[in-house]
């Protein structure tokens, strides 16, 4: 089984980028936003997350971190 | 960029030219506010519009707010604040503050990434949207009101920029955490102090950096706050936090800042200083 982190209240998210910030600080020891495995793409009242399945990303912690609870971690 | 020096992007709208420069001796006003007030007093002549954010915007919470400050139609000087993500995204671009002077002639609309800035003639606003790096940017749109983002705004701020319809900056750069473990230490201590924030959490849309969705968000800010949270550009709501002083140290020094308490605890005369220096000579 892998364990993959899916956004499935994404319509929830209300574009803090905390996650971000995590997956970059995970990633790359720094706050880069084009090293973080979750991308936020925020228009108005619209926010759409985006999660880079080329690494690893189950990290528990962005699940913990999310204040809308948006994010779990999905066995496939 | 370091640790002991600022970066000020100058744009001239009338020449249509950029300069970035560092500065080594503007480190004691901090940002926001105060970096603001030492810009303008420094250029006064150039009647500019200046944006800062502060060491904080993007990198720890509720500290997300952008500074502007321009003399209004009756040439008083004043600040307003917003929210969105334009300061955390300036802060990573590693811009501490942008100062616009002139007047546009021939084109319309700016795009800042790094280490460029263009200026393009857009006839149909809504191609600005194609401009910037997707994800990563920011946008601020002039009008009867300046907006941020499509959502945020500097509330009821008067400010304008002659021919400039948008302006938008590509958070492309890397702001390095020396000490991981601490950084993340300081960083929940802060998230976990929620309680300390004059407003509720909510589900609407939040600046960079703040899990609150707070309803209030959208509008600019207009409450009198102290200095060191202004310096640090944070949310109004969140001042209790911001102007605790050994938390701020613990802030800064964990990025790797050289401040000490007495930097901290002297902002207030030092930008008071500079309010009266300007206040008697504009």
């Amino acid at each position: 089984m892998t364990r993959i982190l899916i956004s499935p209240r994404e319509e929830k998210c209300i574009g803090c980028g905390l996650c971000v910030i995590k997956a970059s600080l995970i990633e790359s020891s720094s706050i880069n936003l084009s090293k973080s495995f979750i991308r936020l793409y925020s228009e108005g009242k619209k926010n759409i997350i985006s999660i880079d399945y080329g690494r690893k990303v189950d990290y528990k912690e962005i699940v913990d971190l999310c204040p809308q609870n948006c994010f779990e971690i999905k066995e496939v | 960029m370091t640790k002991n020096s600022k970066n000020i992007l100058h744009i001239n709208l009338t020449q249509q030219d950029y300069q970035l420069k560092t500065y080594n001796d503007l480190n004691p006003f901090i940002g926001g506010v105060g970096l603001s007030l030492k810009l303008f007093l420094d250029n006064k002549e150039k009647n500019p519009v200046i944006f800062s954010c502060g060491p904080l915007s993007g990198i720890f919470p509720f500290a997300s707010k952008i500074c502007v400050l321009y003399k209004d139609k009756n040439s008083n000087l004043n600040e307003a604040y917003g929210g969105g993500s334009f300061a955390a995204k300036l802060r990573i671009l590693g811009i501490d503050a942008i100062i616009i002077y002139g007047k546009l002639k021939n084109s319309n609309f700016i795009s800042v990434e790094q280490n460029k800035v263009d200026f393009i003639c857009l006839k149909d606003k809504d191609k600005i949207a194609q401009f910037g790096i997707a994800g990563r940017k920011s946008t601020l749109y002039f009008g009867r009101r300046v907006g941020i983002d499509k959502y945020f705004s500097f509330g009821g701020a008067d400010f304008n920029i002659i021919n400039l319809t948008a302006l938008t900056i590509s958070g492309e750069g890397e702001i390095v955490i020396p000490n991981q473990k601490e950084y993340w230490e300081v960083y929940t201590k802060i998230l976990e102090k929620k309680y300390n924030l004059s407003v509720q959490y909510s589900s609407c849309p939040s600046c960079f950096g703040c899990p609150a969705g707070c309803e209030f968000s959208k509008e600019g800010e207009e409450r009198k706050i102290a200095t060191l949270p202004k310096c640090l550009v944070s949310c109004q709501f969140a001042e209790e936090i911001y102007k605790d002083i050994s938390l701020v140290f613990s802030c800064l020094t964990v990025l790797g800042y050289k401040y000490n308490h007495e930097d901290l605890e002297n902002i207030s005369d030092l930008v008071g200083g500079l309010r009266k220096e300007l206040s008697e000579s504009i």
